[in-house]
């Protein structure tokens, strides 16, 4: 594959997302030298990333619905000249309509190209273009017709694969129209209901039914691939531990064996380039816990959340090589830079809270805020001191990023980092990781989709522990009394 | 055995051999007692930590209030201070005893690198974290080392040997001068991180400024003075080690430490930007020196280089863990502390040097509370209303400030150690250059604007920086006030800080 001449310069970059990933943009926008535009709703206006960047433009009272307005957006790039838009990840990002659009104005979309975001984005093609590629696919079906045909057409597949079976939004993600059904009885009334959440979240109400794989290991290789033709994966990701399908702790590399794994860099590389897909994107697998046999699951056509624990393994900076690749650059990762020993672990520090059933403490204010640091510890978060909850969208505060030489040093590290992680104000997972942490099964890195429900211990960790409660009054101690020093 | 005997060194003697040989000394530690104060401390605490170890913190009256101890399991009053309880060997031993901790870690300065400490805990039975107490006895001596080096065919810079009292030391010193010309050094024989080192650049002065440091009462660590010859214009380059006791040494690439001012570091790059093959030979004397000084755990061992010809000259043993540990650390992935804790629990190595890689290039900056501009004077007294620092990919923070900490004047004033990583010259100031400027620390002066204006500066920029940059690169202090962008972002969060976090306390604490 010979390399072309630069085709396209970014000059400045717009920003189509909020919190914490389009500070993570940003970061490396500014790193590029790219000028940099954000848009924002109205609640996020006291946000302090908004104020880091050069030029932000307020998009609507919202919340979040402007934040999917593709006119909106594609109406301030142009004005503030801008000639690509990054879409982070959620909101527009896997919309095909908005990549389109985008092409239509004549803007880089940091993306894949409209077409295989539409094919990647429907699961049933999605399944075939695996298929094609020579990649086994979990049994399903393809999109059900509505009505009773499609109950009909669903019972007679379940009854060829068995239940259980998954009932599952074409155009998903983020664990949302996903539904469990365990026999037939329930099969009409589950279709119903995935039908209802699928049109309300993705605003497409296809759904399909598929072969229920029990307690599987959903493992994710990451790629890159550029017009050119040249497609690498960077490795492996662990997200199998997650709450009702939404990920919350992701590791890389898999614990897998060697040929495994390779079998999967392979078949992930293979799909890609079957999708003629270009930029960074996800192959996510299910895994058989026993006997590793594993199934192509879907490709995520965006930067994903937990893309940070690829960055800390392999020393390169993806939102950079993503930006490079939508400018027409050929791929130009030296071997010598990927290193795939090491193990590096990400938590999601939100603020929830764990023993009510994660409700998010939307309105709470943070008093206080003092983060670890020392070898091995990367923090990406928007929160500071005064921070505000916000109740009108996710409560991620910070993602914490942990490397070391060996899983076990990995789990040390991320519970000395938790113990001295500082957070007064609202409730948040992190006696929940903390609990984790001391969990056997965690430490000895057995875990499956399975493992938060089978393991409800997670859930009893007591209360903050006296020596956290000290920590956090005597340095909040010492914090307050410069504003009130007549207290004493 | 050896062609000649050096003056001043003794070889390990059977009963105190450095060397083990059986595997049956190994014991494991249960309780560190930092014996330091400050950013080391949270250093040390948190290798301790992850390796399930206890740690214990000695601190003085005017650490009270620090943060770092109140992380630590326990924490023990040594006395008022400032500064001689922390150089205080009995006491230290002593809080050993009272924490009933098994090993002592001294960090860097204080007593690190004292082998009276080093001894007492043996002694006392306690572990020292570092070298034996006779390799640091050796080594204390700089004209001694000198010696060393030429049995281990190290070429050092030309210099004197501990010049001789009275009239003849002077004669000595002017006769130097003569031979090798000037610009020369005077140093004193336990000098260390920039104290006790002068430039000299002619030989008027030359004999005033010894007259004057022979005229003053003993220091601490004046004990005897000896000239080098000045070489300007030439890199320092150091190369971590690590040894056990069984004779296994690697070591861990190198480090640029040039830039320097008045002969202390401030910033500090790895690996160093010096053709392949002088590195090769360098890694070779490195660890030919080691092995020659029966060294054990981690130090490293210091060079000018000249990059042109690929010339290089011995400088010094740094016996103790290193400020810029953190650089070498970020691109070879190994935990520079838990090695040191590991090699004195009398495990071998399991780090091969074919592990060793490094990946990418690192960089770090002291951001200390002093002001530039100002000839470094330390902000002490003031105290910090705001603090927002940098995150993202590859930033780490080593630090000990958070909102309400106040700049002790006791001690020195290092905020908080700025570490960033990328895979090329290039990216990581572009990455230095974009964490400086949401870099937010309110309240005292900093170094940040001048680490941002030495980002900005072409040279810097290309690598070329020598032991003289800050003296060829005024313009570097000729920055701009902190920016509008900065003030704005600045009183955006104290707006926020004052709305959202005070009418909330305001009721509980009244």
């Amino acid at each position: 594959m010979s390399a072309r001449i630069v085709k396209r310069r970014i000059k400045k970059l717009l920003i189509a997302n909020r919190g914490e990933v389009a500070l993570r943009v940003l970061r490396t926008a500014t790193e590029m030298g790219l000028q940099v535009v954000l848009v924002y709703e109205k609640p996020d206006r006291e946000a302090y990333y908004i104020r880091t960047a050069e030029e932000a433009v307020l998009i609507g009272d919202g919340p979040i619905r402007d934040y999917l307005d593709i006119e909106k957006i594609i109406r301030v790039a142009r004005e503030t000249g801008a000639d690509a838009v990054h879409p982070g990840y959620g909101f527009l990002s896997e919309n095909p309509d908005f990549a389109e659009a985008c092409e239509r104005a004549g803007i880089l979309f940091v993306g894949p190209p409209s077409r295989v975001v539409r094919d990647l984005g429907n699961k049933v093609l999605a399944r075939e273009i695996a298929r094609r590629a020579g990649i086994p696919c979990i049994p399903g079906s393809c999109d059900l017709p509505s009505g009773e045909e499609g109950i009909k057409q669903a019972a007679d597949f379940a009854g060829k694969c068995g239940y259980p079976v998954m009932i599952k939004a074409s155009a998903g993600g983020g664990g949302r129209g996903i539904r469990k059904v365990k026999s037939e009885e329930e099969l009409a009334q589950q279709i119903r209901r995935s039908r209802v959440e699928a049109l309300k979240a993705f605003k497409n109400e296809n759904v399909f039914v598929e072969k229920c794989i029990e307690s599987p290991r959903h493992i994710e290789i990451q790629v890159l691939a550029d017009e050119h033709g040249n497609v690498i994966h960077l490795g492996s990701r662990d997200c199998s531990i997650q709450r009702r399908h939404q990920k919350m702790l992701e590791l890389a590399p898999a614990s897998l064996p060697e040929n495994v794994l390779q079998k999967m860099n392979d078949a992930a590389v293979r799909v890609t380039r079957e999708a003629g897909y270009v930029n960074a994107g996800t192959v996510e697998f299910l895994v058989d816990r026993k006997t590793n046999e594993f199934w192509f699951m879907e490709m995520n056509t965006r930067l994903q959340v937990e893309h940070t624990v690829t960055e800390e393994l392999v020393n390169v900076d993806l939102v950079r090589e993503q930006i490079k690749i939508a400018e027409g650059k050929p791929l130009d990762i030296p071997e010598g830079r990927i290193r795939l020993w090491g193990k590096a672990v990400q938590v999601r520090i939100n603020a929830e809270n764990p023993m009510n059933n994660f409700a998010p403490q939307g309105g709470k204010t943070v008093h206080f805020y003092l983060p670890p640091g020392g070898p091995g510890i990367r923090l990406d978060g928007v929160i500071y001191e005064g921070y505000r909850v916000p109740t009108e969208y996710d409560s991620l505060l910070v993602k914490l990023t942990v490397r070391a030489r060996n899983w076990e040093q990995t789990v040390e590290r991320l519970r000395r980092a938790l113990n001295i992680f500082l957070i007064v104000g609202p409730e948040t997972t992190i006696p929940f990781y903390r609990a984790i942490c001391r969990d056997p099964d965690f430490i000895n890195e057995t875990f499956d989709t399975g493992y938060i429900e089978t393991h409800p211990d997670v859930f009893r960790y007591p209360e903050p522990s006296q020596e956290i409660r000290r920590l956090e009054k005597d340095i909040s101690h010492v914090h307050t009394s410069i504003f009130f020093p007549y207290v004493y | 055995m050896y062609p000649f005997r050096v003056p001043g060194y003794s070889s390990p003697a059977p009963g105190e051999a450095a060397v083990l040989t059986a595997d049956r000394d190994r014991r494991k530690i249960r309780k560190i007692l930092v014996a330091n104060r400050g950013e080391v401390c949270l250093r040390i605490l948190v290798a301790a930590k992850e390796m399930g170890i206890d740690v214990a913190m000695a601190y003085e009256e005017p650490d009270s209030d620090a943060c770092f101890i109140r992380f630590a399991d326990e924490a023990i009053l040594i006395g008022s201070g400032p500064v001689k309880d922390y150089l205080d060997i009995e006491k230290m031993i002593w809080a050993a005893r009272r924490t009933g901790a098994d090993a002592i870690h001294p960090g860097y300065g204080f007593l690190s690198e004292n082998p009276d400490f080093a001894e007492a805990c043996e002694k006392a039975g306690v572990i020292f974290i570092g070298p034996p107490a006779v390799v640091l006895r050796n080594l204390i001596n700089k004209a001694t080392t000198r010696g060393l080096m030429l049995r281990a065919d190290v070429p050092t810079i030309p210099g004197t040997q501990l010049l001789s009292s009275g009239e003849r030391g002077l004669h000595e010193a002017v006769a130097f001068g003569r031979r090798y010309g000037y610009p020369v050094i005077v140093k004193a024989t336990e000098s260390g991180g920039g104290r006790g080192v002068r430039m000299i650049r002619d030989e008027g002065t030359l004999v005033k400024h010894l007259t004057r440091i022979r005229a003053r009462p003993r220091q601490v660590w004046l004990k005897g003075a000896f000239l080098e010859k000045c070489i300007e214009s030439v890199k320092t380059v150091s190369i971590p080690i690590l040894a056990d006791r069984y004779g296994n040494v690697i070591h861990l690439g190198s480090r640029d430490g040039s830039i320097q001012r008045r002969f202390q570091k401030i910033l500090e790059i790895a690996p160093a930007n010096v053709p392949e093959d002088t590195l090769e030979s360098l890694y070779d004397a490195a660890t030919r020196i080691a092995r020659e000084v029966g060294y054990v755990s981690a130090g490293s061992i210091e060079f000018l280089v000249d990059p042109e010809t690929g010339e290089y000259w011995f400088v010094a043993i740094n016996r103790r863990l290193q400020v810029p540990h953190t650089i070498t650390e970020e691109l070879t992935a190994v935990d520079i502390v838990r090695e040191q804790i590991r090699i004195a629990e009398g495990h071998r190595l399991d780090i091969r040097q074919e592990d060793i890689k490094l990946l990418g290039k690192a960089v770090q900056v002291r951001i200390n509370a002093e002001d530039p501009l100002n000839n470094f004077r330390p902000e002490a007294g003031k105290k910090i209303d705001l603090y927002m620092p940098p995150g993202g990919p590859g930033i780490r923070l080593d630090g000990i400030l958070y909102p309400g900490y106040s700049i002790p004047a006791e001690y020195d004033s290092l905020l908080v150690k700025m570490t960033v990583r990328g895979y090329d010259w290039e990216q990581v100031v572009n990455r230095l250059e974009r964490a400086l400027d949401s870099f937010l620390i309110v309240g005292p002066q900093t170094t940040i604007p001048l680490y941002r204006a030495i980002c900005d500066e072409p040279d810097f920029r290309q690598e070329k920086i020598d032991t003289a940059y800050i003296q060829t690169h005024p313009q570097v202090f000729q920055y701009p006030d902190p920016g509008r962008r900065i003030a704005r972002l600045e009183s955006f969060l104290m707006e926020i800080y004052l709305e959202e976090v005070l009418p909330a306390n305001w009721a509980e604490w009244l």
